[in-house]
């Protein structure tokens, strides 16, 4: 919403300027987005007078102008026709600028001098090519030449841009709704046009009024009054075409409207001015002379204003003649009835739509018109009629029309103030600081409120018209709230029941979890949840893989992020791709987030959002050093990371199988369970998926069901003894089939060992030399401890052979 | 024979001395203390000298003996430093040659300051709250006040999965769930940090996925002052104790009145910067939590009052960390992540 200063100061007196103005509206809401100066880069635009024209020597079409322009006399060249000696005419200097920054210079035409340019109204205003019948602007003869037209008309203006919230949109969206506020901050009143306050009807009943002339030559039939609950028409005679006078126009383009012909102009100006959209239709070219409110048939179409053939429906609510739509009712009009030049009679609309319904229809079509944008927030009832007559006086004073007597003012329903109830006590309790009674009464009666105080404990406010978005008692506070002042309010800390702060287990163990991946060297990422269709695609998932059952957006603004994921692996994998992308020589990611697995689909209740954790790496795993390489990222090293995690939150023990994902390694990936609980899968990506993902190299990644995990997870640690006898240490190599899992082997060592077998740790695998092809050697290290004594020799032997010895029989080992 | 001790010990102490090196300090030892050294073979002879020469010649030996040993003593610690010594010098390293490298891991930094947020509102009694991200239009909406055809859901333009059910386009629909669930036992103390998502396109400032932190507290007795107290202490934890706030008028279907908090800014200390402009930054979108969100929530709004504020989490951590363009944070270059180590 802009806000010319001077047009606001017609309405209301301002001890401010704008820049304290602009500090003040926005701390009582009405938030000042910038103050902007317009006209300011204008020069040399004056008043001169034409000494004498001919037409030009050469080309046929053109004049020589000599002009006189209280400086000096030049000479113009100009194809502008109707111009006589005598006539004061608006002149741009050369060195002159124009609005939006062009600069007359002197040019020849045809051999002849030209010097700055004689303007029509369009380029004085806007800067732009004189619109189609447009000549150059004439001015009262009176005028001096050399008069600065700057000041004249004026054509410079301080613009407020506010930037309304909803609320205040439906009162604010006007000059007059501005004005008011800024009564209500000033303690003075607001000045309105004769015309509009002799006519405002704060209250009127159901009914319908029709007398006078207008009634005679039209009628206003409202069948759907559940959308439009006042519809009123005036009827113009002796419509003749014309533009509208220099400071309209100004007004309308400083608000930034573009000013066209006076009738449309009119109510624009009318519309910024008081808030009342208003429509003006060729009378002669409505069926039957006549307005029918209804909802569209199915079927109908209507070209609108903007050139468009629009598709209408049942639900939008339309201007009809006796035949056919003509307008979109609150949101444009129609071209075929618009005002042309031939117009002769205007039938000028004011009425009262019903918010949802414009809303509805400019959003179903896209339309977002300055009468949508204050139909929808909601209009002042009370002004409708009177908005409609300023206009017309207007529209009278320009000399472009005649009011012909009467009016149709049909309302389905009636409107008044409405009451509501405040008790002042509530005032400060709520805003947390103490406000005299005569001051929350007082700053409600600046803003326009009735408040009777009879009532002691409970008022009775009268709301204004204007003021839809006042409702109840805590709409009234807020209210005296930003008129008192926000400002005024102090900093205290809540003093009620007490409560204590703290996480619950899940949310302790899962800051707990993140940190354990970071300290294991992973970089936390953060990934979107939505992730593209074909992710599923690219791991390779079978057709009826559950992970494919996922939620789509509807209605997305890319593709790309279309589906909520049930995997963090498609946005941990594109994230490797972006840093091998960017040469990154080394990455590994973690994320710990939510998954989305639905019910049944299409959904019809909430998914299930399940916490996930998962890791993807590429590269060595530590930077290149002078001490030796790292190694590279592999099944084995993000298994570790994953044991390391378990490990820390309790969970175990954990068992690796061999699994069948397929978008892993199918050699080199495992189940992760504990117990019967499935807990995810570790493994190396499938070169095929890396290949769909771009990812060069071998990359690792896990996934846990982190919901599980948590489940299982547990913070208790018992302390163990520390041992206060000597350990044994045996070690033990043997060559075991490769189909025998090292976890058998270990198993058997550990059944065999029994009590006395304190740990055991795998420390070599060996293939090649000396070793059955097949095959492949382990090597454990054995540590034996008794918690009671020390043992002997003879004592660790006997166990240690009953090792050696399963491992034989067991699993078929080969000792060496 | 006439033994000459002083001789004797002049120049057994000059070979001790002269020993550079731990064997030639044994081999001066046996020659003179050794089975058949110089001493050892003189205290032998003891025997066979007349009795009245034998003390004195006694004492003699065995002060030399004495006197040897502590010498040889002496010096083999002596060497012994010093080859220590020699070894050490030896052993010198280029102590500017980099360290072996930890791998390390960090977090994330939006999380971090997710991390920060929550400890500051643990500490004032606050407990931490989730709600779905995949949720009911009607929590989203309807329940915070704002109807099918409010105007104020065109600046949240939503991410439907089905007519009601859409991506939740802020995290105050929780305040509902956290009401429901706790009515009517007082107060309801929670923060929400969380995903949210709108139909945007992905700047430098904008994406469809970002992140919020709610806050409400109902009780008896809660005013517009407690809550611009909550949020200047939080300000002053997060940002420092000069921070100060402000509150603006603003407009929120589900608070009234609603404010803007706005706080100093921490970069310019309020001074006005390139970053913020007049001095002030807006912290959090709040306010008294709407009489009919209270009752949709389950509580009297004649019995209690509340507050609530939402704030971004991304443009905290983007103003902590001087982060100028939002999609670092999702893009997860590790150069950008290892950052926040
Ligand atoms: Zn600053």
């Amino acid at each position: 919403m802009r806000v010319p200063m001077a047009w606001l100061r017609e309405y209301v007196d301002i001890p401010w300027d704008a820049g304290e103005l602009a500090e003040r509206l926005t701390w009582a809401g009405l938030k000042v987005e910038s103050v902007e100066e317009v006209g300011e880069e204008l020069a040399g635009l004056v008043a001169a007078r034409i000494l004498e024209i001919r037409p030009h020597p050469r080309s046929p079409g053109l004049w020589l102008c000599r002009l006189e322009d209280g400086e000096a006399v030049r000479q113009v060249v100009t194809g502008a026709p109707g111009l006589a000696a005598g006539q004061v005419v608006a002149y741009a200097r050369p060195g002159g600028v124009l609005p939006g920054g062009r600069r007359l210079g002197r040019e020849r035409f045809g051999g002849e001098l030209s010097e700055g340019m004689m303007l029509a109204a369009t380029e004085l205003v806007l800067g732009e090519e004189h619109r189609e019948g447009e000549g150059v602007l004439v001015l009262p003869a009176e005028v001096t030449p050399g008069t600065d037209l700057v000041r004249y008309f004026p054509l410079r203006d301080t613009v407020l841009e506010l930037e309304l919230t909803v609320n205040y949109a439906t009162h604010c969206q006007s000059i007059l709704g501005v004005a008011r506020e800024v009564a209500s901050l000033t303690g003075g009143r607001v000045r309105l046009p004769a015309v509009f306050a002799r006519d405002y009807q704060p209250g009127l009943p159901a009914g319908e009024d029709a007398h006078g002339e207008a009634a005679r030559i039209t009628s206003v039939r409202v069948e759907d009054g559940d959308l439009c609950p006042r519809y009123t028409a005036l009827v113009l005679e002796d419509v003749r075409p014309a533009f509208s006078p220099v400071p309209v126009q100004f007004r309308l383009h400083a608000a930034g409207m573009r000013p066209l012909s006076a009738v449309v102009d009119v109510t624009n100006y009318v519309m910024l001015e008081l808030g009342q959209p208003l429509h003006a239709f060729d009378l002669d070219r409505l069926e039957e002379r006549r307005i029918v409110v209804r909802r569209a048939r199915e079927g109908e179409r209507l070209r609108t204003l903007d050139g468009r053939d629009r598709e209408l429906d049942g639900e939008m609510l339309v201007i009809a003649d006796a035949v056919r739509p003509v307008a979109l009712a609150g949101v444009m009009g129609g071209e075929e009835t618009e005002v042309t030049p031939a117009t002769r009679r205007v039938l000028m609309e004011a009425a009262w739509f019903h918010p949802v319904s414009v809303r509805r229809t400019s959003r179903r079509l896209g339309l977002r018109t300055g009468a949508a944008a204050r139909f929808e927030k909601g209009i002042d009832p009370a002004a409708v009629l009177a908005a409609s007559r300023r206009a017309c006086s207007l529209l009278e004073e320009m000399g472009v029309a005649r009011l012909v007597s009467g009016s149709v003012d049909v309302r389905p329903s009636g409107y008044g103030a409405r009451q509501a109830s405040l008790r002042p006590a509530r005032v400060g309790a709520v805003l947390g600081l103490d406000i005299p009674e005569s001051e929350i009464a007082g700053a409600l009666g600046r803003l326009g409120f009735g408040v009777d105080t009879t009532g002691g404990e409970s008022w009775r406010v009268t709301v204004p018209t204007w003021r839809a978005d006042v409702v109840g008692e805590i709409d009234l506070i807020e209210e005296v709230a930003r008129l008192h002042g926000y400002q005024r309010i102090p900093s205290t800390l809540p003093t009620g029941s007490p409560a204590t702060g703290y996480l619950t287990r899940e949310q302790r163990l899962t800051a707990r979890a993140r940190e354990i991946l970071a300290a294991a060297g992973l970089a936390e990422a953060l990934t979107f949840s939505l992730i593209a269709p074909d992710a599923f695609d690219r791991l390779g998932l079978g057709g009826d893989d559950p992970r494919r059952r996922a939620l789509t957006v509807r209605n997305p603004l890319s593709v790309e992020w279309s589906v909520l994921r049930t995997s963090l692996l498609p946005g941990l994998l594109a994230c490797l791709a972006h840093n091998q992308a960017h040469r990154v020589p080394r990455a590994g990611l973690f994320e710990v987030s939510a998954v989305y697995l639905p019910g049944e689909l299409p959904p019809r209740e909430l998914p299930s959002e399940r916490l996930y954790a998962a890791a993807a790496a590429y590269g060595p795993w530590r930077d290149p050093h002078w001490r030796g390489d790292s190694p590279e990222v592999d099944y084995f090293l993000l298994k570790g990371v994953v044991e390391y995690l378990l490990d820390a939150l309790g969970v175990g023990p954990v068992e690796f199988t061999p699994s069948g994902e397929p978008f892993l390694h199918p050699g080199r990936q495992a189940r992760i369970t504990c117990g019967e609980h499935l807990l995810g899968v570790v493994g190396e990506l499938h070169p095929r998926v890396a290949r769909a993902y771009e990812l060069q190299g071998r990359v690792a990644a896990w996934e846990l069901d982190f919901s599980t995990v948590l489940a299982l997870a547990t913070e208790d640690r018992r302390y163990r003894p520390l041992p206060r006898y000597p350990a044994v240490t045996r070690d033990v190599a043997f060559m075991l089939a490769d189909h025998i899992p090292a976890a058998r082997a270990e198993e058997v060592i550990r059944r065999h060992g029994g009590a006395l077998l304190e740990s055991l740790r795998l420390f070599d695998v060996f293939r090649g030399e000396g070793i059955l092809p097949g095959h492949r050697s382990l090597a454990y290290s054995l540590v034996y401890r008794s918690p009671d004594k020390t043992l002997t020799d003879r004592e660790v032997d006997e166990v240690h052979a009953g090792v050696r010895r399963a491992l034989e029989v067991e699993l078929g080992a080969t000792l060496r | 024979m006439e033994w000459d001790w002083v001789r004797l010990r002049q120049d057994a102490e000059a070979e001790v001395a002269g020993a550079a090196t731990r064997a030639e300090l044994e081999e001066v030892r046996i020659r003179y203390l050794g089975r058949k050294g110089v001493v050892t073979r003189a205290l032998a002879q003891l025997g066979r000298l007349p009795p009245e020469e034998r003390p004195e010649f006694g004492r003699q030996a065995n002060s030399l003996r004495q006197g040897l040993e502590e010498a040889v003593a002496r010096r083999r610690e002596e060497i012994e430093r010093e080859e220590e010594t020699r070894r050490l010098r030896e052993e010198a390293v280029d102590v500017t040659l980099p360290g072996v490298p930890v791998r390390r891991g960090s977090l994330h930094p939006l999380y971090r300051v997710a991390e920060e947020v929550k400890r500051i509102f643990l500490g004032m009694g606050y407990r931490v709250a989730e709600g779905p991200e995949v949720e009911y239009d009607w929590y989203n909406f309807e329940a915070l006040n704002i109807p099918r055809d409010h105007p104020s859901r065109d600046a949240q333009e939503s991410l439907y999965i089905t007519d009601d059910i859409l991506l939740r386009t802020q995290t105050s629909p929780v305040q509902i769930r956290v009401m429901q669930a706790m009515a009517p036992r007082l107060p309801v103390k929670v923060i929400a940090p969380g995903k949210v998502y709108r139909r945007d396109t992905v700047d430098p400032t904008h994406s469809f996925m970002f992140h919020q932190v709610e806050g409400l507290l109902v009780d008896r007795g809660v005013t517009m002052a407690d809550l611009k107290g909550t949020l200047e202490e939080f300000a002053r934890q997060l940002y420092g104790p000069e921070t100060r706030v402000r509150l603006r008028p603003s407009y929120f279907p589900f608070t009234e009145p609603s404010a803007e908090l706005d706080a100093t800014c921490p970069l310019c200390g309020g001074k006005g910067c390139s970053t913020c402009g007049s001095g002030w930054l807006e912290m959090a979108g709040c306010g008294m939590v709407h009489p009919r969100v209270l009752e949709v929530g389950g509580y009297d709004p004649e019995e209690v009052t509340g507050f609530a504020f939402g704030m971004g989490l991304d443009r905290l951590t983007m103003l902590k960390y001087r982060i100028t363009d939002l999609r670092l944070l999702f893009q997860n270059d590790v150069r950008f992540l290892e950052q926040f180590i």
